[in-house]
């Protein structure tokens, strides 16, 4: 399945590259072949910058990169995980929602989604988790934005869900942060927690 | 039956045949290969060879597609697999899916089935506790079922020769309703284990706290390296298959054992269709057989058969018998063959907090769990249900997120996790009374795609099975309290029957050929030279996981047949 190899190339340059902070998505790429999902590059592309704002990368002092979603290329395993793994109304909700972000922030809110910077992301995916009641439905549109924002909301629910699970089983975070031994050796039954990492 | 590619009736013909390859299977394999006996062993499924059919054994979390998740497609059109615990991206490949051999439910029952050389022994949960004489004096004494033909004492030594070979982890704990085994040393029980172990023992006589025996080679021994099996190294991720075997199957241990003799035969992919009567002869004298890639049938002979297809396949092979001497299935003059079918009940699960032992955590793995061995009805009838359950206890310290928010500080909060409370947790593993009407019969007119009739299974729980549910929930709920645990919550699962993975019953053992189908030797009693060591054989279920009184009754029952055969009784 051409998925399937796309993945598997994906994960070879993620490790050759070996966090190297990405630019911006060349022309060349290609998307995620998916069997249920309909959704072209531009949308993929706006999933990871969705993503990358859920769990973003970072840079400290003496420059060194804290990957996150974007250098884990975490938008193709949460189409994965929505494409095989969830129930049909949730998938329809996550195609829609993702294809409304745009209009409806460009609608509704001051920005539009994305901005340039994380902290303007940040506050518009923030803002739209939390409204709790649509804005007044403008004349002459198809959806009416209570709808819009229900399946935004659903989408942004899942984004986040599996952007967490992606993030919290990576290589990067089960060897670097987390180290998951595959052959722990012997079972300590009662250790003090006195300078251990918690895990 | 013409088949060209299958020579002479002497080449298919052995001294001994086994059918299915599974825990017990592959211990009258190693059995009968080991005294010498040219032994053919057939397995329904395809052939998994130790290690090198273990494709996901080196697999780390983040290299599982789905990270360990079923896909929908899977999970919808097969509900009853998806149920199991077990049942994963990684050890998917090992489970029957239920679209590929159906089965009729006419009560819902949740047949979990690994059809591959090592069967279900690939996939167990590997423990291990003996059964006593409070287990097979229960029908008598309680007046259900009928007696068992065996006792403690007859199956005692057998039970240290397979822990001997097996490799037993556990701790001699002097219980009498619990009988000690042949070990190698216990894993450890943690902080909050032992202090529930402590406060259960202090406040309550005949309730104990143990560390569960389990088939793990905490220290192997020069049998163990022998059989190319090494140290369990706690990867706890056994299902997959054990690079090291540190953990026993049948697939590590008894069939390449059995294969070095020589002496032995496998035959994967062949799905016996029956078992050939002579009348004559007055004894089976052979197995028809359908190869599962070919489609031919095949006629393979031998004076001695063993029956180790898995409980409920069992009785479809011997339902399916039928010859003019047995018209009802071999061995099957009394009607009774698929009935009195038990099982236990796994129904409840109750969890709840610990607040102590806060400066401590364990670290690693650990492929047991803490036991409690059955506290009612041991020594006298005391509650308004028959029998009783025994129980699991695990403990483990809590890792806390914050999930709240997104971006920088959700990703802080992510790689900051604070210790919580322990969480403590019991699930219950119930003694069910084999019943007349829990039963498996051949459907009278679907086949599968061998033309063999499909296995009808109509089993429910009763009224004595909820009554003790609700008093497991009563009295896990007071010791937890007694112990000071908080947050304590009771869930029954509601799940079927089946999903418990300890199926038994259908040919029962017992003394009289009018009640029982087996004798104390395994053999049908209206068929000697056929053997029946797997969980249908099963008089009554006891509380305690059964896969090693299998192994016993297995290793038992080839020694009397051999011994019978040198006396030329068989």
């Amino acid at each position: 399945m051409d998925r399937r190899s796309a993945l598997k190339q994906a994960a070879l340059l993620a490790g050759g590259l070996a966090w190297l902070p990405s630019c911006d998505f060349g022309p060349q790429r290609a998307a995620v072949a998916l069997d249920n999902l309909q959704l072209d590059t531009d949308l993929q592309d706006l999933l990871a910058k969705v993503a990358a704002t859920i769990i973003p990368s970072e840079e400290n002092e003496s420059g060194e990169i804290s990957p996150g979603a974007e250098e884990m290329d975490l938008y193709r395993f949460i189409l994965v995980m929505v494409d095989d793994c969830l129930p049909s109304e949730d998938q329809t909700a996550f195609s829609n929602g993702l294809k409304q972000l745009t209009l409806f922030t460009k609608a509704h809110l001051e920005k539009p989604f994305p901005q340039k910077e994380q902290t303007e992301n940040e506050a518009i995916l923030t803002q739209l988790m939390e409204i709790e009641e649509a804005p007044a439905a403008t004349e002459g549109a198809e959806v009416s934005p209570a709808e819009q924002l229900k399946d935004i909301q659903t989408f942004l629910g899942i984004t986040k869900r599996y952007t967490i699970q992606g993030y919290m089983v990576s290589e990067y975070f089960m060897t670097e942060k987390f180290p998951y031994k595959l052959v722990p050796g012997p079972y300590q039954a009662c250790v003090s927690t006195e300078g251990l990492t918690v895990m | 039956m013409a088949n060209f590619t299958i020579d002479s009736k002497d080449n298919r013909t052995y001294d001994a045949i086994v059918i299915g390859s599974g825990i017990s299977g592959g211990w009258a394999a190693k059995e009968l290969t080991g005294k010498g006996l040219k032994t053919l062993v057939l397995e329904r499924g395809r052939n998994v060879e130790h290690i090198k059919d273990y494709p996901t054994t080196n697999k780390m979390p983040w290299e599982f597609e789905h990270r360990g998740q079923m896909p929908k497609e899977i999970t919808k059109d097969n509900p009853v697999i998806s149920r199991c615990y077990a049942f994963h991206e990684d050890t998917a490949h090992f489970f029957v899916k239920d679209t590929e051999h159906p089965y009729v439910q006419d009560k819902p029952f949740d047949w979990i089935r690994g059809y591959q050389v090592g069967g279900k022994s690939l996939l167990w949960a590997r423990q291990v506790q003996r059964w006593s004489d409070y287990d097979f004096e229960g029908p008598a004494r309680d007046g259900f079922a009928v007696d068992w033909p065996i006792r403690y004492e007859d199956i005692a030594p057998w039970y240290s020769y397979v822990e001997k070979f097996a490799g037993i982890s556990g701790n001699k704990d002097g219980l009498d309703n619990l009988p000690d085994g042949d070990f190698l040393p216990p894993m450890d029980l943690n902080c909050v284990e032992k202090y529930f172990k402590e406060k259960l023992e202090t406040q309550y006589s005949g309730r104990n706290l143990i560390v569960a025996r389990c088939a793990h080679l905490s220290e192997p021994q020069a049998i163990h390296l022998e059989q190319g099996r090494g140290q369990c190294m706690n990867r706890n991720l056994c299902q997959r298959g054990c690079p090291f075997g540190g953990y026993f199957s049948s697939n590590s241990s008894t069939l390449p054992w059995a294969m070095k003799t020589g002496n032995l035969t496998m035959r994967p992919n062949a799905v016996v269709h029956s078992i050939i009567y002579d009348e004559e002869k007055e004894k089976a004298t052979g197995v028809q057989v359908i190869d599962s890639e070919s489609k031919e049938s095949i006629e393979f002979y031998a004076p001695l058969i063993f029956v180790n297809a898995s409980a409920l396949n069992t009785n479809t092979l011997l339902l399916n018998s039928k010859s003019n001497r047995f018209p009802e299935g071999l061995g099957n003059d009394n009607g009774l063959m698929g009935k009195y079918v038990a099982f236990h009940i796994y129904r409840g699960k109750i969890s709840g907090s610990y607040e102590g032992e806060l400066g401590n955590t364990t670290v690693g793995r650990r492929p047991t769990s803490g036991y409690i061995p059955r506290f009612r009805n041991v020594y006298k009838q005391e509650t308004d249900f028959l029998r009783g359950y025994a129980s699991g206890f695990g403990a483990h310290r809590r890792v806390e997120r914050e999930y709240e928010g997104i971006g920088q500080s959700l990703k802080d909060n992510l790689l900051n996790p604070q210790w919580g409370n322990w969480r403590v947790g019991s699930h219950m593993m119930g003694e069910t009374i084999p019943k007349e009407t829990n039963t498996v019969s051949l459907d009278p007119t679907q086949t599968d795609k061998w033309g063999i009739p499909l296995l009808k299974v109509n089993i429910d729980y009763d009224d004595n099975d909820e009554k003790m549910i609700q008093d497991f929930f009563e009295q896990f709920t007071e010791m937890y309290e007694r112990a000071g645990f908080t947050d304590i919550q009771t869930r029954d699962t509601g799940q079927a029957p089946g999903l418990d993975i300890h199926e038994m019953g259908g040919v029962r053992m017992g003394k009289d050929p009018k009640t029982s189908l087996l004798n104390k030797w395994n053999q049908l009693h209206a068929c000697p030279n056929v053997f029946v060591t797997d969980g249908s054989s099963m008089t009554s279920t006891s509380t305690q996981n059964p896969s090693l009184t299998y192994m016993a009754f297995a290793a038992r029952a080839v020694d009397h047949a051999v011994k019978e055969k040198n006396k030329l009784n068989l």
